[in-house]
Parts: structure tokens; C-alpha cells; sequence
């Protein structure tokens, strides 16, 4: 939102005519694109303008209007800073300080809203005192809330306004006189029994040595001294255009505001007491409702509507003076006390220090629009010397009698452009050279080819330089004029001298020159460009200032640097005529233009404006931070947004900022921006500088400065990585651990199922069972031939066959069935019907896998455990049941046990144990013998 | 409630209650008789009206005043339509039915010696329900029986928001002319 500042100076041209004026802008203030009503105003340390408006509390850096809090329907009623912030009232009765985006409530009483606050002051211990309407002065300090009202000697408990003095006094202004207050006891009390015109106080303001301002309903304005020195200096309710609502006070200058447009601006040293105010009319302007002078004299003030008002009294605008228009001020002088100047109608003077006072016209010097008196200045003898353009010299003497000089009586040109008086030498720049008078004799030299003079510089050594038209610089001497550099350009318009003696010449293509021992040395190069033409030269400290038109360029003869100070000085679109330039006594200039006659009182600001940047916002992820302390962030809240601001309210859009975010980068960026953003930034610890400045370079600027840091995320702390390799190692370690176990189990399954085929095999080649089967064998290869053959063949069968399945892991339960079966048929020719095997297996549980052998070797031992004989046979059912291969037998154990490793029995769990969750449970019950072996599924 | 009458009746409140607690025997004014005329001095149109409906309240030695003055009570202008326009377009007394002058009189003075004073009246002009602090210079007539309160003041059409169309701006003028006679007499108790 940049909304450019409108100089007043030109509406006041198509205004009513003005009186004398400071020099004054005006700007509308827009939320968005809504207008405000503007009631209160207020400047924070950092001199950042607070607004109070119907859109809540504004905060204004001559660009940019930030929203600061909203007040919902409650208005602001006063305000005033603290801080880095404001401490607000709102009619709701709250008292709000506000510092940034936040908003923190001071103090807040119902009592309030009946009597509202029409000021608060601060002190510096951060104290705060309200003066309400009825209810006295509300003191919030560290040890609590205190009241001060009229039981406590207050003359009225309806306080209008409040201002603290330096000695840490505070004055009120009540509805029944001014009160003086410290330490909650009221010292002093002043209203009309004490010679108070007014006991209706208004307004108060400090004044310079301790005095206080006072601003009543129908008694004008006053300056009251505690301490018992009563009133000394009355300004009339006349004067003040009726009632003082608002009073702001900055050394010799007083602003008052009240029922008139605007606001009033008193000078005391300009008029002296007694004399009328100036009152700015501005066109639609209503009384000021607020006003403050800020710490360069700059008087702020706001009337109600959007518009803000700032003047400046350093740029004095005096269109008028005793009813006589000085807009066409031909030529001007400047003596100690007194200020002489030309227009069409004839050569009149006055006080310096008093310009609203006696205009004196010296004498009927005939002065009529085609010769223009040009040129003014006044001898050491009181002769004023007027220089017309057309119609030669007059002298006014100081008697009263008029001397004309022209060609026809003395012998010089009547074209006269300059005059100066050297004690009784008068010196003459004419269109044909120059020209000495003496007693009334004109001895004139010309230059060396033609060319005329636009101006003369009487030197202490008794030679005079004039600035030629084509010849260069010329210097008289005894025998006529010699030029004074022959080398650059040849034409100057403006000759001025400043405070160290040094001579410095104006021209169209040469720039600023400064003369040094007959040599002209030129800025050219570094001369900024002017538009128009160039029409005066004035030294004013360590400044040489250069006025063209529109325009007014400082040049800093100790530092060689130009600075434009059109903005500030409010000069922007001027006019001037040629040389109409002078120094009063007290360093100030006097400019004659079309805006009539002007002050500058320049001060050092203008040149080299001290601007101190404030970081007025950071925002990290839309989330405000505090703005004067460093901070920290976590890595994911890394979009870092500063907004910052330097006030410069003559002229904010020639601030210029430099930026650096050291940590990130080294470079400094140039913008006009008066914000930074850093949406991603990586962790680190950072710095922000800024600073601003204005004009090409920043020649030591102010950096302000605010660290930061962002984390890194854990993963990129110093220990993350310790600790993902050590867990890295633990994880590899648990691994390898978790392998060797299952590769030990696995070996040792192997083993076992080594042995376990070792055992059957060492069970099959059974040297009991072998034997037996034998000794059958050879019976039968006796009795039956046939039958030991298929005894044979069978045995054959059987070894065979447990050849074939012993290495692998599992077989169908079909095929151990027919494996069980041959071995039984084998041991039943020993046996005969002593034992007897009952198999009971569907047809779906013969696909089922067992440990191959498993079934052999219990039938083997439930033979070898148990007595058999033809009475009670000994029956060993297998059958397959929900899952299991259950093989019972009667107990029927041997008398003498036969001798058992057990191992058995053992090998067929472990083995079942790593094929089967189920587990293989063997066991007497209920007189059987039962073995259950889980079926694994193929 | 209106702020306005939100005022009124708290300034009422505070003088009933300001009376109440510092005497008994405390003798209040109260308003017999008014006359409060506006006068508008536009270009083409001069209108008037008079109000005598007004009630209010004076304590002479707090030195507190409130005045109420019904906008609907208004007689005058110059036609009947002109008089529902102000009451209805103008000031909306549907919504905002009183405008009231509540507040003390800043100047010293002496209600028991009969005679003749100026003071300034300090408070807050309430009308079409926009609060404003005004201070209202009035002479005030003190006799036995009572004091008689005369003003003259003005009344910004702007200061109170009341939006006038722009095709009767030539009728009716920005800054209205109020005039006020308002008659207090003694009145025992509250």
C-alpha cells in the first residue's frame, strides 16, 4: 500500500489565500481499499506513527498501514506509547498494550466507559496514569491500581488531559483548573482564583523550562511556571480562534488546535507576543482532533477523516505579508535585522523577526513589470541599492531621496542584473560588463568578447569576481577584468561564498564549481542532472545548497556528496527568480519563489537523514515472533519472513534498504521493498541486518540486527549417526546371532536324524532280530522249502525297502503301513498268532506323511517290551484319529526288562518336535500303552 | 439499550444517586416548562420546529444537568410530510426515540442569591444515537422558586451522522441552530 505523499503546498494555490504556513503534507490513510476515520495519533520510540482509527489501531511507516488490533465497536478515546508499543483506552473501558500483532489488557473497570479516558501518560519506569472523565487519574503501577481523585486534593475529578514533566512531575488539566501531581500528592493547583483566564482546561503541553502550556475553553492558550510563578505568556482565546482543544508545544513553537480548520502554528520568535496567529486554511479541512509534535518539531496531526497532517516548520511559507502579495518577489536582501525585497509594486522592507509586523515601502522607486527591479542590497550608510532591468540604478536614500543612475547621467547600461555595495563601492553587473561606482562616478569594464553578467561576488582582498555569459569568471582589477579560468565551460549564473571563505560558482554545463586560487574545480561528474533551469546558490553551514527550478540539491563540502532535499523541504514544483537568495543572521535562508517567501531553517536531517531501521515484524510459518529478541525454530518452520521500516516521513519513497542474511549468504541486497523473505532455510544460526539510507550509498548507515537459529532435525544431531551405526551393528549382531542358532539346531537335526538312522538301522540289522529270523529260516528251509524262499524273499523286501525310504524326511503313512506290515508278517513266523496288528486307516489318512520308520520302530518295541503267547495275544492297534497316528497296546511289560538305550522313543519326538507343532505324547493310560504321533500334511 | 440512553440513564442514575447519598433534604430542579427550537437556514428552505415535551433534571449544588428531548414531540416545520421525513428519514426516531444533553455546568455558581449568570454547560450531546462532548455556553436566570436555562447553539448535521439526500441538500443546512428555554423549578424528594 503505498499512497504518495500530496504536497498541501499545492492545494493551498487553488485554495482561499493562505497566511504564513509551515510547510505542510497531507496523506490519506486506506485500510485496503476502505477509507478511515482517523481520531488519535501517536509516535513510538522507533518514530513509527500510531493511528487510532474506526478500523481499530493502525501502525504507519509513511508506506505501508499495518492493522495492529482491531477494537470492534468500542473506539479509541486515548493513547500513548510505552515501549515499543502503545497503551490504547477504548470506550468499552479496557486499556489494551499493544506491541505487535497481540494485544495485552492493561487494566479494565466498567467505571471507564461512563467516565472515559482522555489520556494516558508513561513514565519511564513504564507507569502508566489515565486521566478519565470523572473518575480522576487512574495510576497503574507495579504495586497496584491507585486513584487519585478529589479527596486527595485534585480541583476536579474530570480530567481532559495530562502531560508528565521532566522532573517526573505530572500536570493535569481538569474541568476546574491545572493541577500539579508527583508522588500521588497534589502540589500545586492553578485556575482563576490564581489569575487562570479559564478555569476549563482543555489541553496541556510541556513547555521548555519547566513550564506547561494550557489550553482552556474560552481563555486562549497560557504558559503556566509551578511553583508559585503563575502565568507568564498569554496567548488570547482571539488568537486561538476560540476553544484549545489540543495543544503540542517544540521550543519556540506552539501548535494549538481546536475549533478552527486545521491546526495553529505560533512562532515566538518569529512573532512576538501579541501578534495574530498563522491559521492554515486548507480546503475541506476540519478542526484537528489530535496533535503532537514529534522530536524534530515536526507537528502531526489528524482531524476525523482519513487524512493525516504533517508540518514542518523548518520550510516557512509566507505567501502574504500586510496584505501584499510576495509571489513575484523580483530580487531580495538580507540584512541582520531586517529583510528587504522588490516586487512590481516597489521596494519595501521589515523585521526580520517579525513578519507579521510593520511593512515599510521605501520610497516611490518607479518599478513597473518591463524593468524589473532585479537586484537589492543596502550600503553600509543605510543606501538601498536597486538594481532594474531596463531602467538603470536607483538609490533610496536614507532621507528619503531617490538618485537614479542611467546611461544618459553616468554612463552605465541601464541593463543592470546585479548590484552589490562594497563599503562606498557599489558594484554593477550589467549586459555589457561591469561597472564601479564611486561618489557617483561609474568606471565600467568589458569583458573580453561579448557576453553580459548575471552576478557579482565583492571579495575581502578588494577584487570582485562576476559570473559572465560566455567569458567565464572574471575578476576585476586594476586594469580592467581578467578572466579566471579559461579552460570549462563559460557561462555561470550564481556566484556565493561560504562560512570557510571558499568561492563557490553555479552555471549551466559546469556543474558546481568551487574557485581555488584562480582554478575552477567542478563537480560535473557527480553533479546530479537538474531539470530547468538553475536560478540561486546559498552556502548554509557546511552545505552549498543549489535551487532550480522544482528542485533544491545540498552538496557536502566536507564530504563531496549531493543529497537532494526537494522532499523535505517541501520545494518540490517551485519557481524562483534569478539570485533571489539570502542568509539571515541566524544561518537561515530566505528564498523568494511563487509560493512567496520562504524560510529555510535546514537542519541536519534533511542532508544526511539518520534513519534507524526497525524490524516491525517476523513472521515464521504465519506465526508472529517477538521482534527485538533472537529466536529459534525447529527445521519444518523455516519460511522466515522480516518486515522492517525506516521512518523518513519527509520523504519515504527515497528510502532505499540493504539487506544480508549472514549464515546463508555474504551478499548485501538493494531494495526499496520493506519486507524479506526466506521461504526455505535450511538449519543454521543466522543474522539479519538491515539498514536504510537514501540516496546512492549508505555511508554508515545503522545496521539493525536479529539472530536466529534453526534446528537441524534430530537426524542431523551430532549423536544420530553414532547411534544408527550402533544400531546398525546391534541389528547385524542379533542377526548373525539368530542365523548361528538356527544353523546350530538345524546341525544338530541333522544329527540326530543321523542317528536315528543309525538306530534303525542298527535296529533292522538287529543281531535278535537277524538270529530269529534265521533260526525260522532255517526250520522252514527243512520242513518247507517254498515258505523259506518267501521268508527270504520277504526279508529281502523288507531291507529293501527300509533302504528306500531311510533318507528321505517323510513318507506317506501308506507306504510305512506296507512297510509295517511286511516287518510284522516277518516277525509274526516267530510269533505265530501271539500278536496280532490291527491297522484302521481311511483311505484320506494314508496320504499323510510320518517320519519314515516311525511306525516300525514302535511296533518293534511293543513287541520287544511286552509278553506274547497264543492265550493272550498281544494286539497292537494303529489307527488315525483327528490328525494322529495312535498306536495302543495292551502293558503287559516283561518279567525281565529288556535292556533299552530309550533312544527310541526320544529320536521320534525330536524329530516330530521340528516337523509338527503337535507334540508326540507316549504314555501308560488306563493299562494301554499309546503313542500319539501327529500326521503331517503332505 | 442506546448508548445514548445507555447515558442518560446512568447520568440520571449517578444524580439520583449523588443526591441521595450526600443529603436528604437535597432539593432537585426539575424541568416544568421547555422550549427547545431547531432552526435550519438552507439556501431555499428556512425551516423550524418546537419541541415543549422535554423532561429533565438539574442539581443545583453538584451542579449536574440531564435533559431529554423526544424527537417525535417536535411541532413546526413546513408541511406534515417534512415532519415524517425528519422523524423517520432524518433522525429515526423508531430506532433512536430521545436525544438527550447530559452533564454539569463547569462554572461556579450560586443557586440561592437570584439573578442573572453565564456558564458553560460541559457534557454529551447525544442525538440519532451518536454521543458527542460538547461545552454549551447558557445564561442561566435564578430566581426563588427555580432557575430559567437559555442557550443557542449549533448542531453539525455531520457530527451526528445524520445523512440528509443530496437532493434536498439545498433545503436543509449542514449546521442546524438550536435554541433552548428550559424552565427548572424546585421540586422536593425524588
Amino acid at each position: 500500500m503505498r499512497f504518495p505523499w500530496a504536497s498541501l503546498s499545492l492545494v493551498l494555490l487553488a485554495g482561499p489565500v493562505a497566511a504564513q504556513y509551515p510547510h505542510t503534507e497531507v496523506q490519506e490513510i486506506r485500510v485496503g481499499q476502505r477509507r478511515t476515520a482517523i481520531t488519535h495519533l501517536a509516535q513510538d520510540r522507533h518514530g513509527l506513527i500510531w493511528a487510532a482509527s474506526d478500523h481499530g489501531l493502525l501502525r504507519l511507516d509513511g508506506d505501508r498501514v499495518e492493522v495492529m488490533t482491531s477494537t470492534g465497536t468500542a473506539s479509541i478515546t486515548a493513547m500513548a506509547a510505552r515501549g515499543n508499543g502503545m497503551v490504547v483506552a477504548l470506550s468499552s473501558g479496557v486499556v489494551l498494550y499493544c506491541a505487535g500483532p497481540r494485544a495485552d489488557t492493561l487494566y479494565s473497570d466498567t467505571v471507564l466507559v461512563r467516565c472515559p479516558v482522555q489520556a494516558i501518560v508513561v513514565e519511564a519506569n513504564t507507569a502508566v496514569h489515565l486521566g478519565t472523565y470523572g473518575a480522576g487519574i487512574i495510576s497503574i503501577e507495579n504495586q497496584g491500581i491507585r486513584v487519585l481523585s478529589t479527596r486527595q486534593g485534585l480541583p476536579d475529578s474530570h480530567v481532559n488531559d495530562l502531560c508528565l514533566l521532566k522532573s517526573g512531575s505530572l500536570v493535569a488539566a481538569t474541568d476546574q483548573g491545572l493541577a500539579l501531581v508527583k508522588n500521588r500528592q497534589v502540589l500545586e493547583v492553578y485556575d482563576q482564583r490564581q489569575a487562570a483566564p479559564d478555569n476549563l482546561v482543555l489541553s496541556v503541553a510541556e513547555a521548555p523550562a519547566g513550564g506547561v502550556w494550557a489550553g482552556t475553553d474560552n481563555g486562549g492558550a497560557f504558559l503556566w511556571t509551578p511553583g508559585g510563578r503563575g502565568r507568564t505568556d498569554t496567548w488570547s482565546a482571539e488568537a486561538c480562534g476560540g476553544a484549545v482543544r489540543n495543544i503540542a508545544a517544540h521550543g519556540e513553537q506552539l501548535w494549538i488546535a481546536g475549533t478552527r480548520p486545521g491546526a495553529t502554528y505560533f512562532d515566538r520568535s518569529l512573532s512576538r507576543q501579541g501578534s495574530s496567529p498563522s491559521d492554515r486554511l486548507l480546503p475541506g479541512a476540519l478542526p484537528a482532533t489530535d496533535l503532537f509534535c514529534d522530536r524534530e518539531g515536526v507537528v502531526w496531526w489528524c482531524d476525523g477523516t482519513g487524512n493525516i497532517y504533517r508540518a514542518d516548520p523548518a520550510t516557512y511559507f509566507i505567501p502574504e505579508l500586510a496584505g501584499k502579495d510576495l509571489s513575484r518577489i523580483n530580487a531580495l536582501h538580507v540584512g541582520s535585522d531586517r529583510i528587504w525585497f522588490a516586487t512590481v509594486e516597489g521596494v519595501y522592507s521589515c523585521p526580520l523577526g517579525e513578519l507579521a509586523g510593520p511593512l515599510v515601502k521605501h520610497g516611490p522607486v518607479p518599478a513597473d513589470p518591463q524593468t524589473p527591479i532585479v537586484s537589492l542590497d543596502v550600503g553600509v550608510d543605510g543606501t538601498i541599492w536597486a538594481a532594474s532591468f531596463g531602467n538603470g540604478l536607483f538609490a533610496v536614500r536614507p532621507n528619503g531621496r531617490i538618485d537614479h543612475f542611467t546611461r544618459e547621467k553616468n554612463g552605465i547600461d541601464p541593463n543592470v542584473l546585479s548590484v552589490r555595495t562594497r563599503g562606498p563601492e557599489i558594484w554593477l553587473a550589467t549586459l555589457s560588463g561591469m561597472c564601479r561606482l564611486m561618489d557617483g562616478k561609474a568606471t565600467c569594464y568589458a569583458p573580453m568578447g561579448p557576453g553580459f553578467m548575471y552576478a557579482l561576488l565583492p571579495l575581502p582582498d578588494g577584487t570582485v569576481l562576476g559570473a559572465t555569459d560566455g567569458n567565464g569568471i572574471v575578476r576585476s582589477g586594476p586594469d580592467g577584468l581578467k578572466p579566471v579560468d579559461r579552460s570549462g565551460p563559460r557561462t555561470y549564473y550564481s556566484l556565493a561564498r561560504d562560512g570557510a571563505g571558499s568561492i563557490w560558482a553555479i552555471g549551466p554545463e559546469s556543474g558546481l564549481c568551487r574557485l581555488r586560487q584562480d582554478t575552477l574545480l567542478c563537480t560535473d561528474g557527480t553533479m546530479p542532472q537538474f531539470q530547468g533551469d538553475l536560478f540561486a546558490l546559498a552556502c548554509t553551514g557546511r552545505h552549498v545548497l543549489v535551487f532550480s527550478d522544482g528542485a533544491a540539491m545540498a552538496y557536502d563540502t566536507s564530504n563531496g556528496m549531493w543529497s537532494d532535499i526537494t522532499a523535505q523541504a517541501g520545494l518540490g514544483g517551485l519557481q524562483a527568480e534569478l539570485n533571489a537568495v539570502g542568509t539571515g543572521p541566524d544561518g537561515s535562508l530566505w528564498l523568494a519563489c511563487n509560493k512567496g517567501l520562504v524560510r529555510l531553517q535546514a537542519p541536519a536531517s534533511w542532508f544526511s537523514p539518520n534513519l534507524r531501521t526497525v524490524i516491525t515484524d517476523v513472521v515464521v510459518d504465519n506465526v508472529h515472533l517477538p521482534t527485538e529478541q533472537d529466536w529459534e525454530t525447529p527445521h519444518d518452520r523455516n519460511a522466515v519472513t522480516f518486515r522492517f521500516a525506516a521512518p523518513h516521513y519527509a520523504d519515504p519513497g527515497a528510502v532505499r534498504f540493504e539487506l544480508r542474511l549472514s549464515g546463508l549468504s555474504d551478499k548485501v541486497l538493494r531494495t526499496r521493498e520493506r519486507e524479506a523473505s526466506y521461504p526455505a532455510l535450511p538449519p543454521g544460526t543466522y543474522t539479519f541486518e538491515v539498514r536504510a539510507f537514501v540516496g546512492e550509498e549508505p555511508n554508515g548507515a545503522e545496521w539493525t540486527r536479529q539472530s536466529f537459529v534453526i534446528f537441524p532435525p534430530w537426524w542431523r544431531l551430532w549423536w544420530a549417526a553414532p547411534c544408527a551405526v550402533a544400531a546398525l551393528v546391534l541389528l547385524v549382531a542379533l542377526w548373525f546371532r539368530a542365523r548361528e542358532r538356527r544353523l546350530r539346531y538345524r546341525q544338530k537335526l541333522e544329527q540326530d536324524q543321523v542317528r536315528f538312522q543309525l538306530e534303525a538301522l542298527r535296529s533292522q540289522v538287529d543281531p535278535h532280530f537277524l538270529f530269529n529270523s534265521f533260526n525260522t529260516l532255517v526250520e522252514l528251509i527243512e520242513s518247507e522249502p517254498a515258505k523259506a524262499v518267501e521268508q527270504v524273499e520277504e526279508l529281502s523286501t523288507f531291507f529293501r525297502n527300509i533302504l528306500h525310504v531311510r533318507d528321505r524326511p517323510t513318507i506317506s503313512l501308506d507306504e510305512e503301513l506296507s512297510l509295517v506290515a511286511t516287518y510284522f508278517r516277518l516277525e509274526q513266523r516267530r510269533f505265530g498268532r501271539a500278536i496280532a496288528l490291527d491297522v484302521s486307516v481311511g483311505a484320506e489318512n494314508r496320504r499323510m506323511q510320518v517320519v519314515p520308520l516311525t511306525l516300525q520302530l514302535l511296533v518293534e518295541n511293543a513287541i520287544k517290551h511286552n509278553i506274547s503267547d497264543m492265550d493272550r495275544p498281544l494286539l497292537i492297534q494303529v489307527r488315525a484319529e483327528a490328525g494322529l497316528l495312535v498306536v495302543s497296546n495292551l502293558m503287559r511289560p516283561r518279567s525281565s526288562p529288556v535292556r533299552s538305550t530309550g533312544f527310541g522313543l526320544d529320536s521320534i519326538r525330536k524329530r516330530y518336535a521340528a516337523l509338527s507343532p503337535t507334540p508326540v505324547i507316549a504314555g501308560p493310560e488306563e493299562g494301554l500303552f499309546i503313542i500319539r504321533i501327529p500326521l503331517i500334511r503332505p | 439499550m442506546k448508548p445514548g440512553l445507555l447515558h442518560l440513564f446512568t447520568a440520571c442514575l449517578a444524580l439520583v444517586w449523588c443526591s441521595r447519598g450526600l443529603a436528604q433534604d437535597r432539593v432537585l430542579l426539575r424541568l416544568v416548562r421547555s422550549e427547545v427550537t431547531f432552526v435550519s437556514n438552507a439556501p431555499l428552505e428556512r425551516i423550524t420546529a418546537t419541541n415543549t415535551k422535554c423532561s429533565g433534571l438539574l442539581d443545583p449544588v453538584a451542579r449536574t444537568f440531564a435533559v431529554q428531548v423526544p424527537i417525535a414531540e417536535f411541532q413546526g416545520f413546513n408541511s406534515p410530510l417534512q415532519r415524517e421525513h425528519f422523524n423517520e428519514n432524518y433522525l429515526e426516531q423508531g430506532t433512536w426515540p430521545d436525544a438527550s444533553f447530559a452533564g454539569r455546568l463547569i462554572d461556579e455558581m450560586d443557586f440561592s442569591t437570584p439573578g442573572t449568570r453565564t456558564v458553560r454547560a460541559k457534557g454529551t450531546l447525544a442525538i440519532h444515537g451518536l454521543a458527542k462532548e460538547r461545552i454549551i455556553p447558557c445564561t442561566v436566570v435564578v430566581s426563588p422558586e427555580g432557575a430559567r436555562v437559555t442557550a443557542r447553539f449549533e448542531v453539525a448535521l455531520d457530527d451526528h451522522a445524520i445523512r440528509v439526500p443530496r437532493v434536498v441538500h439545498q433545503k436543509i443546512a449542514p449546521l442546524i441552530q438550536v435554541e433552548l428555554d428550559l424552565l427548572f423549578k424546585r421540586d422536593r424528594g425524588t
